[in-house]
């Protein structure tokens, strides 16, 4: 087996649970969306604006959340500088 | 004319600004040091994906159907979640196969096939035309508003004057930009780069609309939502339509956001790292977001403020030009601008592409009198990219008026969507085959257009409007906008029955028509695309079966038919390296058949994947015999082994594997070998390092850099693969107040002891000119670490980002690091050890000297004894006379008797076999007493000594060895400082007493005021003063045994002050 392989492994094995956060990422993230137009009463416009825009804002920080979890582990050696 | 002018000159000047960007990216490409190959450049360049339609189309969207316009951006959104695993396999696919555009990867993915690309090429030209009209409509209309809005320039009159000129600018926008190469699979760093600047500006110009509206236009948010229109006039909270609306949108939307042809070019074909595509699932978002902020306060504002509803497509721009600001109109102009340049530009590129790639190269081989194509692919693209604008603008001025922004763009994002099943399919689903593939796009394709496209011809009186209410001969199940009576919105609508039929026929396909054995193995390894590894050369030691040289021949042969001959000659080398084969060798069967297969990989870079499949197989590059020959080779393999063809596959793959590790283990071997040939070669610092800065370059880095630590500041060598670069480098290093303190990979490598990886290689602390002479993608640092103290750090920089930020390149550097190291401290080690020896002769020398110095006296005053005692003249002899005799020997013992008791303080004190007696003693008095006994000395060398001390500072000493100090510095002071005055001072604290002995003598330079601390070391070798040197050497153990210290301070010319630093307690004992 190569280095590369070794490699691909290695960080593919620390990726699975990332599938898991991906898939919980969009359907939370659909969720949280969907809400101000499936409750009843609907929301006004503007809290609902506002809660679209926190929602998206929290969709962001999730998602470079697990973009720095992806980032693929090294061997050994510091972290990057 | 006149008032098109000016926008003319601000559009020229923009363009031409945005040229010298591109230009200048392209220039940096070149050089290696490229600004395009960024994460950040490339998330901003995915911003394309914001076009005239999120600028200009979102505010009228918000304005006339509430907040569903955040599906268009809310939808990529969460979509991205899914890129790393989506996005980064097809940019594997792109990198191992040279794909270059949806259908390619299609006609890849399924049997190679010619018609899935001609399909899909044909769904995404009919699907994205009216969505380039859509951008031409903006950019004309909002022309015409910028320069004065008057009759002749109002929409849609404005298109008459304006749109050629804009047709004419764009095409040739697009030809610079993307269509200046026949090989669309290589990068466009200057594109990329432009896009990038487009999308900031697109974002400053609508986050400073936004801004100026609501707080320097109204009152700030709350007053826009406070006074936002009620009852009729306010926006619908979602338009009409209900949560399935909704959520139809987010999932069109986050399917087009990589679907687009322009998004896939950005997000793939540009895609200069996988990693890149990390930083893009969040970055894109939050670019989307930002963008964004300010649609609905833009809508609900300008609604209040009385602006007519009917013109919320141009809010954006109308109302800063209403209100008196015309530089924030032109402003915004820009931002609207750079959206739908951006946009047609990368669209057209990525249609031009596909339509040249998938219907003019097929066309031409299919009919001979057209192959004259072959050899003009470039051309082709030229002309594809004219139609597709043409065709563009004839839609604009036929359908234009009548369709607002939002409608067209949903209707095209509708159409990639049909592309989803089959792309997803296929890049997931083995099951999947072309027959599928087929089958769902076209059936997808003609319930979109039945359901999208009949309604707006029938609207537009090019079908019968009784169509969309009576249905096709009557029937009202079938009509196009309420599919067995089910009714909702149109792209809804559209959006749930083309999905439907899609997928069902699809699926169903698929599964009735299976693809065969071959296109399976092909089918698996697309999907095991991120675990599986390209072919390498194939294995050495079969029989022969063709020449290399002929095949080569064959191979220009065939590429040259599609690019210029010398590029052909090129390809085909770089096809039969790959192939483990070299000039006048045979091939092996296997050979022959991965040589097939680079050869298909390169020319699919020019004309796309199914017509480099279908130009391969005619061009016999492997002939019948040769087949077969490969056929029995596979299959003798699989009887030799067992196995099933999937496990030789397995097995192949893991012997290329082991043989590249074992290849490359062996290069790096042969590296070490060599760098410790070269390492052993000298024993000198000096050509140690000399040789050492070079050993990493190329097998290693592209640059290196050793720094060396040592006394009076750091040594640092450079080397550079590239000579002119080397010499920018040294010179950045012979600047005046060059230094390396502040670089912190260096600073952090020697306080942790580990390798520190920096990616990119924009470290702090580095000197912009030297950095500006390494390479940046890469830079690693590693100790070097010897006996003791790190010896310093070896910083080694690549172009590549892979180049030193693997596992094995890690090891490797870890491995020359240590070797370095271990040479260095050999050459230290070897240089301390000759200097030793050196100063043993010279000491030797001088001990030797000394010694016979007061035997002679001794040896004449003995004889003079003998003498008077032979001749009986010994009684006769005055008593002073042999008293005087007596004297002069008794003192040549004495002196003979200090030498030796020096040399043996020597030993004790090296061999630490030295002890102190300490006891309370008055430092004053011992300092007084021993500049006493010195007077008579003093006074012949002509020194005036002269002390200043306290009554009385008592401490902790051992006296005996005080008086040896004391003796020592006083004794050097009137040595070395004849006919000068000499001053001894004590001083004291609680803590701490200080002896300073100072003299005016002809000073020590600061080369030798460490050295001359060692023993058998003396200040001035040649000045004609005798000592053994160990006295400044036994004054500093002495000391050092009492726990203090001892300095001096001195310059050539300016006197000598030896300060002794002694603690007032108990010392430890050495």
């Amino acid at each position: 087996m190569s280095l590369a392989q070794r490699d691909e492994e290695r960080s593919s094995g620390a990726r699975e649970p990332a599938r898991a956060w991906a898939v919980l990422i969009l359907v939370l993230g659909l969720l949280l969306v969907t809400w101000p137009f499936v409750r009843t009463p609907p929301l006004p416009l503007a809290p609902a604006y506002a809660h679209l825009l926190g929602a998206w804002l929290g969709g962001v920080g999730a998602l470079a959340a697990m973009a720095r979890a992806l980032r693929a582990r090294r061997p050994r050696g510091p972290p990057d500088a | 004319m006149r008032e098109v002018a000016l926008p003319a000159l601000v559009v020229t000047a923009y363009v031409g600004a945005l040229f010298a960007i591109a230009a200048w990216a392209e220039r940096r490409e070149a050089r290696g040091r490229s600004v395009a190959s960024n994460r950040l450049v490339y998330s901003l360049a995915l911003g394309v994906y914001a076009t005239t339609w999120t600028f200009y189309g979102s505010v009228g969207f918000a304005a006339r159907r509430g907040l569903l316009f955040l599906t268009v951006y809310l939808g990529p959104t969460l979509c991205a979640a899914v890129w790393w695993w989506v996005v980064r396999k097809l940019v594997r696919i792109k990198d191992r196969y040279q794909v270059t555009s949806i259908p390619d990867v299609l006609a890849l993915r399924y049997e190679r096939s010619q018609a899935v690309a001609l399909v899909a090429t044909g769904l995404l030209v009919v699907g994205l035309v009216p969505y380039i009209a859509l951008q031409l409509k903006t950019m004309i209309a909002t022309l015409g508003l910028v320069a004065g809005g008057g009759a002749s320039l109002a929409y849609p009159g404005a298109g008459k004057r304006l749109g050629l000129p804009l047709l004419a600018f764009l095409l040739g926008f697009t030809i610079v930009f993307g269509l200046r190469r026949a090989r669309p699979s290589e990068r466009h760093p200057g594109l990329v780069v432009a896009l990038a600047v487009e999308s900031v500006v697109k974002l400053a110009a609508f986050l400073a609309v936004g801004a100026w509206f609501v707080w320097g236009f109204r009152g700030g948010l709350a007053d826009v939502f406070s006074s936002a229109p009620g009852g009729e006039a306010a926006p619908a909270f979602l338009g009409d339509a209900g949560v399935g609306t909704w959520l139809a949108h987010l999932l069109v939307s986050g399917m087009a956001a990589l679907l687009l042809p322009r998004q896939f070019h950005v997000a793939v074909v540009e895609n200069a790292s996988e990693d890149h595509v990390r930083t893009a699932m969040w970055l894109f978002p939050a670019y989307l977001l930002l963008i964004n902020v300010f649609v609905l306060p833009l809508a609900l504002g300008a609604l209040a403020a009385g602006a007519p509803p009917g013109g919320a497509d141009v809010f954006v721009l109308s109302l800063p030009l209403d209100a008196g600001h015309p530089a924030l109109g032109w402003f915004v102009f820009l931002g609207g601008f750079s959206a739908g340049t951006g946009m047609v530009i990368v669209e057209t590129t990525a249609l031009a592409t596909m339509l040249s790639n998938h219907v003019a190269i097929p066309a031409a081989e299919a009919f001979p009198p057209l192959r004259w194509v072959r050899r003009h692919v470039l051309h082709a693209r030229w002309a594809a990219a004219l139609l597709v604008l043409a065709l563009a603008f004839g839609y604009e001025r036929a359908f234009g008026p009548r369709f607002g922004l939002a409608s067209t763009g949903l209707v095209s994002f509708t159409a990639v969507l049909q592309l989803a099943p089959a792309l997803l399919g296929g890049l997931f689903w083995r099951g999947a085959s072309k027959a599928g593939a087929i089958a769902g796009i076209v059936t997808g394709f003609a319930v979109w257009a039945y359901t999208l496209v009949v309604p707006v011809l029938a609207r537009s009186g090019w079908l019968p409007e009784a169509l969309l209410v009576q249905g096709p001969l009557g029937v009202e199940a079938l009509v196009p906008e309420g599919l067995f009576d089910i009714h909702t919105d149109p792209v809804t609508h559209a959006v749930v029955w083309t999905l439907i039929a899609n997928v069902l026929a699809f699926v169903t396909v698929s599964l009735v028509v299976p693809h065969g054995a071959e296109e399976g193995a092909r089918a698996e390894r697309i999907i095991d695309v991120l675990s599986a590894h390209p072919a390498g050369a194939a294995i050495e030691g079969a029989a022969a079966l063709a020449s290399a040289e002929r095949k080569r021949r064959l191979a220009v042969e065939l590429l040259g038919a599609y690019v210029p001959t010398a590029e052909a000659e090129a390809l085909a080398d770089a096809c039969l390296e790959r192939c483990g084969a070299r000039p006048g060798q045979q091939l092996s069967a296997l050979q022959v058949a991965e040589l097939q297969a680079q050869v298909e990989v390169a020319l699919a870079a020019a004309i796309g994947a199914a017509a480099a499949h279908a130009a391969v197989r005619r061009a016999g590059l492997v002939t019948p015999e040769e087949a077969r020959a490969i056929s029995t080779a596979y299959a003798d393999i699989l009887t030799a082994l067992h196995v099933s063809p999937e496990e030789l596959r397995r097995r192949i793959d893991y012997s290329r594997a082991r043989e590249r590790l074992l290849a490359r283990d062996a290069e790096n071997q042969r590296f070490l070998a060599g760098v410790s040939a070269l390492l052993a070669g000298s024993l000198d610092a000096e050509a140690t390092a000399r040789t050492a800065v070079r050993l990493p370059l190329p097998h290693l880095a592209d640059a290196v850099l050793l720094v060396l630590r040592q006394e009076g500041g750091p040594r640092v060598r450079l080397a550079h693969a590239e000579p002119r670069r080397e010499e920018e480098g040294r010179a950045a290093l012979a600047a005046p107040g060059f230094t390396l303190d502040r670089a912190a990979s260096i600073t952090r490598a020697l306080e942790t002891g580990r390798p520190v990886v920096s990616r990119p290689a924009a470290q702090a602390g580095w000197p912009a000119p030297l950095r500006a002479a390494l390479p940046g993608q890469v830079e690693l640092t590693l100790p070097l670490v010897g006996v003791g103290e790190p010896l310093g750090t070896l910083s080694l920089f690549g172009e590549r980002e892979d180049r030193l930020s693997t596992a094995e390149a890690l090891a490797l550097a870890e491995e020359l690091a240590r070797r370095l190291a271990i040479a260095l401290d050999n050459a230290r080690l070897y240089g301390e050890a000759e200097r030793a020896v050196r100063a043993r002769d010279e000491f030797l020398a001088i001990a030797s000297h000394e010694l016979k110095g007061p035997l002679g006296p001794l040896q004449l005053r003995i004889a003079m004894l003998e003498r008077l005692i032979a001749r009986g003249e010994l009684r006769a002899m005055p008593h002073e006379k042999l008293m005087q005799i007596f004297g002069g020997a008794r003192g040549q013992v004495h002196r003979l008797a200090s030498l030796v008791d020096d040399l043996l303080d020597v030993t004790r004190l090296s061999t630490k076999r030295f002890h102190l007696d300490v006891a309370p003693m008055d430092l004053s008095a011992a300092v007084r007493e021993v500049v006493e006994q010195h007077l008579a000395e003093a006074a012949a060398a002509g020194v005036t000594l002269r002390v200043e001390a306290p009554t009385s500072v008592v401490g902790a000493w051992d006296r005996r060895r005080i008086d040896q100090v004391l003796e020592n510095l006083v004794g050097n002071a009137l040595k070395y400082a004849p006919g000068a005055p000499v001053e001894v001072r004590v001083e004291a604290d609680a803590a701490s007493a200080r002896i300073r002995v100072h003299d005016e003598g002809p000073g020590i330079p600061a080369a030798d005021q460490e050295r001359i601390f060692r023993a058998f070391e003396r200040a001035c070798p040649s000045a004609g003063v005798g000592g053994l040197g160990v006295g400044l050497y036994v004054v500093r153990e002495i000391v050092r045994a009492h726990g203090g210290t001892v300095a001096v301070e001195s310059e050539p010319g300016r006197g000598s002050t030896f300060t002794v630093s002694l603690p007032r307690g108990k010392p430890a004992t050495a």
